[in-house]
């Protein structure tokens, strides 16, 4: 059960999985029945990458979602198998082609209830790696928590922005820190990265490091569980997670490959 | 949004529309090339909570899934939709 309140959602069932997590190995140029399909400039650590023009379906993996279709499932093109899936219709997004930029497609996250999890939980152990989170959207509305990253039952772990300023790393045990970011309504390329050796928050948005904040604290794994979700109402795009900090050389090639595709900058 | 809203004590209420409107949708797959793959429409479990009430999105778009929600409903169901902002 979902409560609004002081930014703390919680959801009392988990979603059950099953859906392929098969680990299948792909090469790295990514493969895709979709659509679509292509392979990011960085592969190394690579969790996670979510392309909505590319193995998008309206059931279980069979049938590719049209435009205006209820998205089921989407399939990880990381070659990992995080597969996303949503099996409650009235939280499922809608595929909407044509809607991030020219002739590229987005999920469309209409409810505020909307959102997506992975078939097995995304864990990336704080203690020794660190994340970089690539993200393209368009958010809508101006809810004042939009969860990016989370879990079904609310505990931690979640890459979420705030008051449409700022962007919190959140591991399992609460241990969370921030950096800020630009009007969260701006239709961009966003990068948010966690070194978890010297505990430090960058932001980037169209490859332009826009925030910098470093605390000294120790930081747990993170489990995530929820594919975008609670208080966010937009459209987004192309998604990729790592294991690993790039660097604003490697943000700004990463950046500059998603920008050859929505044509933002 | 438009939601239906229940108290949090009327689980079996909030599941008993919900399955109508789901066995509804399936009853619905394939007339005029309506697809529909979920397993529930709504799960009380992990409802929001709107002001103490469990919330069920009864969301307009797209038309035609609207169109078949608004079938299964009674007129008191239909009345008693609302708008909630939960921003």
């Amino acid at each position: 059960m979902r409560v609004k309140g002081d930014g703390i959602f919680s959801i009392n069932t988990s979603a059950s999985g099953g859906f392929g997590n098969a680990g299948i190995s792909l090469p790295e140029a990514v493969a895709d029945a979709g659509g679509g399909g292509d392979s990011p400039p960085i592969t190394e650590e690579l969790q996670l990458y979510i392309n909505p023009d590319a193995n998008v379906y309206s059931d279980t993996g069979t049938t590719l979602a049209v435009d205006g279709d209820s998205i089921r499932q989407v399939n990880d093109q990381s070659g990992n198998g995080n597969t996303i899936e949503q099996a409650t219709a009235s939280s499922q997004y809608l595929y909407a082609t044509d809607a991030l930029g020219t002739g590229n497609s987005a999920f469309h996250i209409l409810a505020y209830a909307d959102h997506m999890d992975f078939s097995n939980t995304l864990t990336i152990q704080g203690a020794n790696k660190s994340l970089t989170f690539y993200c393209v959207y368009d958010k809508t509305n101006t809810s004042s928590i939009s969860y990016l990253f989370g879990t079904t039952d609310g505990n931690f772990n979640r890459i979420l922005e705030y008051g449409n300023h700022s962007i919190y790393f959140q591991d399992t045990d609460g241990d969370s820190w921030q950096a800020p970011i630009t009007n969260a309504g701006d239709f961009a390329i966003r990068a948010f990265t966690l070194d978890t050796t010297t505990d430090t928050v960058k932001t980037y948005v169209n490859g332009t490091l826009i925030g910098n904040r470093t605390r000294s604290k120790t930081w747990g794994d993170f489990n995530f569980d929820s594919f975008w979700g609670a208080g966010f109402i937009g459209y987004v795009g192309n998604t990729l997670l790592y294991s690993d900090l790039h660097d604003a050389t490697q943000v700004a090639e990463v950046s500059d490959w998603l920008n050859t595709k929505y044509s933002i900058y | 949004m438009k939601a239906i809203l229940f108290t949090q004590e009327d689980i079996s209420g909030f599941n008993e529309l919900q399955e109508r409107i789901h066995l509804h949708m399936i009853s619905k797959i394939g007339v005029d090339g309506f697809k529909y793959s979920a397993t529930k429409w709504a799960d009380a479990a992990t409802a929001y909570v709107y002001e103490d009430q469990l919330c069920m999105p009864i969301v307009e778009i797209p038309e035609q899934r609207y169109n078949y929600i608004l079938e299964v409903l009674t007129q008191q169901e239909k009345d008693s939709i609302q708008d909630i902002n939960l921003e």
